[in-house]
């Protein structure tokens, strides 16, 4: 394969979907942050910049290599990503009250965020080798208990956020390897009938979950009534709503954001987590559509190339990336406008975050070796 | 892969329905929070306006006081969002009578004593505010200042600028205040103000409103309209920026026809009275020049936080002496006085054939409508004319004259002048004051009314008798009272039914002394505003308004000024002369007997009502005193001593303007009575002296009258 044939093979929509994203992001970071008292703040849109440079490296580092040798290493990455968590849990730096920071020299990163990636490896590896047994209910224990080894060093930083995750990415991967389909359906009715429960138990009769924390019990009665607590629990959710709804159709215009600049918005999470809130707010219903249809673009990319992947490892990867991807889509755009708990989870491509962003534009890299792939089956 | 990208589709429409119900449905809503908490309106207070003399003397002026006041939201929200969204919480008792109830409210005071007392003590400041008012302000009016310490010096405001304590919600302020810079000067024209029942919570309301004198009637010219800011704030409270500001536009001016040199004047000589009024009139105008009542107040001291002394609220009411009260307007009985109206009447009617030359025999008493009418003095005057009648303030000769000329004369002439009706009345037909008395101008259908009056309270008292079940005795029918001559002699000499206010006198004296015409009188020139240009007016109260005409002939009306010009020449009057200048006039006295301090006593009103000069009048000076021995020598020397320092006053030697103390009253010149004594002035059953005058004051500044106030 020449060179000038590796970038023709590209798939150049979702490339382009990719680096919208990623300027879109830089420049809602730096309305978020540019009038913040604090240095670190202050130089999140650069850093950002930068950072989108190194994921753009791990996105070509992987479009241009073969699919299938991370796959067949996988259980080599799924280790690493272990052996991070453990080390994080051990030498981690405490931030907001979770271990979740490995410093190695002046490069840190979030190892939980590797491990969505590293996890991928493995759990395709694995599925790869179930390969004849798609259809056994073992198959899916055997995944769910793969990705429950991660989840529950996750849950120990604590970072009920990140481990959410793995679940979602489990789903994409056992449907897109074509699992019997009531394998899926199941446990989605499940988990929709403890959404119900929860609702009545804790929202309407007010009581606790006797195995999650006070905090954790009050961000979900939060949720179903913010007004319970304007002050306290209910804070973010409330500013966050006034500061979408207060855009309007067109919004407020770039670095017009009064919530945000205000202070409204806590300046700590406005511009990674509620990032979304910020450019709702700045650019109100068209800007905020806007992004949720270019996200979605983009996870419809990655399902047609799943779709047209020429074998079964390659639309395995493409389904674990789009659960991820669409779990992190929409539980982080939806939870600021109250149509799912706050979860700290970011947003792909637009949130602030080094490591998080690198894994995101490495997948892209994994559906783009796909997509050049996709005659060869 | 399909359901997959299905799967996708349907969660993007589930968040942009949504995002659409929250941005283009809610948005409004959304907006208007936002805007809510993330803005601070704050009213400025209007400086008042000025009330001015006629030569343009500021009697009524604002000071600039420094104050650090005190924004309770501010606080509390910035005081939350530090403790977790926790407020401490108190158990306070709202309410009064059967409502009280407990109720549980934010406690205020400890958030305040826990931010900003010691930061604010450390720049030297003391706050000084009422536990109590400071919790009732956070309840009330929550978006309005609270001051927290009033009344700062200049230099420690400074320090607070230079050193900013950055306590959300404290801030300093420097606010306009009410000042009287002659204190107690004419107190019962101006007024006072006072800060505003809390009735409303969200709208806006002024830091004072005038609560009596030209200060309440003119409340609306004065006040102006409040100006606003808008102002950032941050999530901590912190004021970020301003976004709007509107200046408050000054309240108007009111001009009064004042002079503050003649009232300076005649308070400095009226103060020496325990209780008493003086008007000064301009006799070609109508224009008052000065208006003093004593015992007065000084209105610095009812200004809210305005650094006077705490008014003695108890004291001033309480007073029997009614310092509050404006005796310029209260109706007195005009005894002697009265024999003026008489004479002009007497003039006035063809069918009397009346002239000055007319001869009438005035002995020591005589025999009328069936019983025997003595002159004060046992001898009479005999053989007398008009001009030896008025001079010897002969009772005789005025009976017979008033018989002669008949009540309905009389009264006709009461009314072209204004007595028994208000007559402080703007261009509107509005009284300028509250609490004129209208005095009463009785005659025979003044009496059929009375009786008319008495008639239906019986026919009421039998109702409720026979409703009651007759249980009572039956109560007893009024009296069969028909207007006779014995009531229109008793009239004739300012006795029995007559009651008449100094500024009523004034104005007739006017009349009398410029030759017959009636003017309204006039305490307020206009209102108007002060602009780059100038002033310019936006009301005006015109000029010499004429009321009407005595109606009197020219030379008849000199022969009345003559007799009154014998007065104080060979007169009753002679006290009330002026080395240099003809003083006309007439003195009065009226004996009264009323209740102090739960014994009865004599309290004679002493009157005398001059004018000078004799030739072109320029004042008419009318004087009351209650408690005095006699209208020639209590009052008589107090008028000669105005008149003469007016006229010295025209030469350039005015007084020298200073802050006046307010003039305490007394009761000297009461004595007692065993209450046997049934002198004439007392004769009506339903007379409550000057009194009613302070009872409609009291009405109308503690309840209707606040709530009917226009805004």
């Amino acid at each position: 394969m020449t060179r000038k044939r590796a970038w023709r093979g590209l798939h150049w929509p979702s490339l382009f979907l990719m680096l919208g994203l990623c300027t879109f992001g830089v420049m809602v970071i730096y309305s978020a942050t540019h009038t913040s008292e604090a240095t670190d703040l202050r130089n999140a849109a650069i850093q950002q910049s930068a950072w989108v440079g190194l994921g753009l490296v791990c996105f070509l580092v992987f479009a241009f290599a073969d699919y299938h040798r991370w796959v067949n290493q996988g259980w080599f990455w799924f280790g690493g990503g272990l052996l991070l968590l453990l080390i994080v849990l051990v030498f981690g730096r405490e931030v907001n009250g979770a271990k979740s920071w490995v410093r190695i020299g002046p490069v840190g990163f979030q190892p939980a965020e590797v491990m969505k990636l590293a996890f991928l490896a493995g759990a395709c590896a694995l599925l790869v080798s179930f390969r004849e047994k798609m259809e056994k209910f073992r198959t899916v224990l055997a995944l769910v208990g793969l990705a429950l080894i991660p989840v529950f060093l996750i849950l120990r930083q604590p970072d009920l956020g990140s481990a959410a995750v793995f679940l979602p990415m489990c789903f994409g991967l056992l449907f897109a390897g074509g699992t019997r389909l009531r394998y899926l359906l199941i446990p989605a009715g499940a988990g929709l009938a403890a959404v119900l429960a929860i609702y009545l138990y804790v929202g309407h009769m007010g009581k606790e979950l006797p195995f999650l924390k006070t905090y954790q019990n009050n961000r979900i009665r939060t949720f179903f009534d913010p007004n319970l607590d304007p002050l306290g629990a209910g804070w973010t959710i409330r500013q966050s709503i006034i500061a979408i709804g207060s855009g309007g159709i067109t919004g407020k215009g770039y670095l017009r954001g009064d919530q945000n600049l205000y202070g409204f918005l806590p300046k700590n999470i406005a511009y990674n987590d509620f990032i979304f809130s910020v450019l709702g707010e700045e650019w109100g219903f068209l800007g905020g559509a806007a992004l949720i249809l270019g996200e979605a673009a983009l996870l419809l990319c990655i399902a047609w190339i799943g779709w047209r992947a020429p074998d079964f490892t390659g639309r395995l990867l493409a389904g674990g990336v789009l659960g991820m991807l669409f779990t992190h889509f929409f539980i982080n755009v939806g939870m600021t406008i109250k149509v799912v708990p706050i979860t700290g989870i970011p947003l792909p491509f637009v949130s602030y975050g080094g490591t998080f962003l690198a894994v995101c534009m490495a997948s892209m890299g994994l559906m783009q070796s796909i997509w050049r792939q996709r005659h060869l089956g | 892969m399909a359901a997959a990208m299905l799967f996708v589709g349907l969660a993007a429409l589930i968040l942009l329905q949504r995002l659409f119900v929250v941005q283009v449905i809610e948005g409004q809503k959304h907006a208007q929070t936002l805007i809510n908490q993330t803005t601070i309106p704050i009213l400025l207070s209007p400086p008042r306006g000025l009330i001015l003399d006629r030569n343009g003397l500021p009697l009524a002026e604002n000071r600039a006081r420094y104050d650090v006041d005190l924004y309770v939201r501010e606080l509390t929200g910035n005081y939350a969002r530090a403790h977790r969204g926790r407020l401490p919480m108190k158990q306070v008792e709202v309410g009064v009578g059967d409502k009280r109830r407990k109720q549980k409210q934010v406690d205020i005071e400890k958030i305040v004593e826990e931010t900003s007392i010691d930061p604010l003590r450390n720049l030297g400041i003391v706050a000084n505010y009422d536990v109590e008012d400071l919790r009732r302000h956070a309840q009330q009016r929550p978006n309005t200042p609270f001051q927290l310490s009033t009344q700062i010096d200049f230099a420690t405001l400074s320090r607070m600028a230079e050193r900013d304590p950055r306590i959300p919600g404290v801030q300093e302020a420097a606010r306009p205040v009410r000042w009287y810079p002659y204190g107690a000067l004419a107190s019962h024209v101006m007024g006072f103000v006072g800060a505003p029942e809390e009735q409303t919570l969200e709208t806006f309301q002024p830091e004072v409103i005038g609560k009596d004198g030209v200060e309440k009637g003119f409340d609306m010219d004065l006040e102006g309209k409040p100006g606003g800011k808008i102002l950032k704030k941050n999530n901590l409270g912190f004021i970020m920026e301003e976004q709007g500001y509107q200046a408050p536009v000054p309240g108007q001016n009111v001009y009064l026809t004042l002079d503050a040199r003649v009232q300076t004047i005649v308070e400095g000589v009226m103060r020496r009275v325990g209780r008493g009024a003086c008007v000064v009139m301009d006799p070609n105008t109508g224009d008052i020049l000065a208006m003093c009542s004593v015992p007065n107040f000084d209105p610095n001291s009812f200004v809210p936080g305005g650094g006077g002394k705490v008014p003695d609220w108890k004291r001033l009411m309480t007073d029997e002496t009614k310092p509050m009260l404006n005796r310029a307007l209260g109706a007195y009985a005009p005894g002697s006085t009265f024999k003026t109206v008489t004479a002009i009447s007497a003039l006035e009617n063809p069918d009397a054939k009346f002239t000055p030359q007319t001869v009438i025999h005035s002995p020591g008493s005589i025999e009328m409508a069936g019983r025997t009418w003595h002159d004060w003095n046992p001898d009479g005057q005999g053989d007398i004319v008009l001009k030896r009648g008025l001079a010897m303030s002969c009772n005789t000769f005025f009976y017979q004259l008033g018989v002669r000329t008949g009540i309905d004369s009389m009264s006709a002439m009461g009314k072209r002048i204004g007595f028994g009706e208000k007559i402080l009345l703007g261009p509107d037909g509005e009284p300028v004051l509250s609490g004129e008395d209208p005095g009463t101008m009785p005659g025979r259908e003044w009496m059929e009314n009375r009786m008319a009056q008495r008639k239906k309270a019986y026919k009421g008292k039998i109702e409720t008798w026979v409703a009651e079940g007759k249980k009572t005795p039956r109560p007893s029918p009024p009296a069969i009272e028909k207007w006779s001559d014995g009531h229109t002699a008793n009239t004739s000499i300012g006795q029995g039914f007559v009651r008449v206010t100094p500024l009523q006198m004034a104005v007739m004296l006017s009349a009398v002394a410029n030759g017959g015409t009636v003017y309204r009188p006039r305490l307020v020139q206009g209102v108007g505003k002060t602009t780059e240009n100038g002033t310019q007016a936006t009301k005006e109260y015109p000029v010499a308004v004429k009321r009407g005409d005595l109606g009197v002939r020219p030379e008849n009306l000199a022969a009345v000024r003559e007799g009154l010009r014998a007065v104080v020449t060979e007169g009753t009057g002679k006290n009330a002369a002026v080395k240099d200048v003809e003083v006309a006039g007439k003195t009065g006295s009226a004996q009264f007997v009323t209740q102090i301090g739960g014994s009865t006593v004599k309290d004679t009103r002493t009157w005398f009502t001059g004018f000078a000069p004799l030739k072109d009048p320029k004042y008419v000076v009318i004087v009351i005193v209650e408690g005095g021995v006699s209208g020639g020598t209590t009052c008589a020397p107090l008028a000669s001593e105005i008149l003469a320092k007016l006229f010295e006053m025209e030469k350039g030697t005015a007084p020298q303007l200073v802050y006046q103390a307010p003039v305490m009253g007394h009761f000297h010149g009461v004595t007692a009575s065993d209450g046997s004594y049934q002198p004439p002035g007392s004769a009506d059953d339903d007379d409550t002296g000057g009194l009613s005058g302070f009872f409609n004051w009291l009405d109308e500044g503690f309840g209707g009258g606040r709530g009917l106030r226009r805004r």
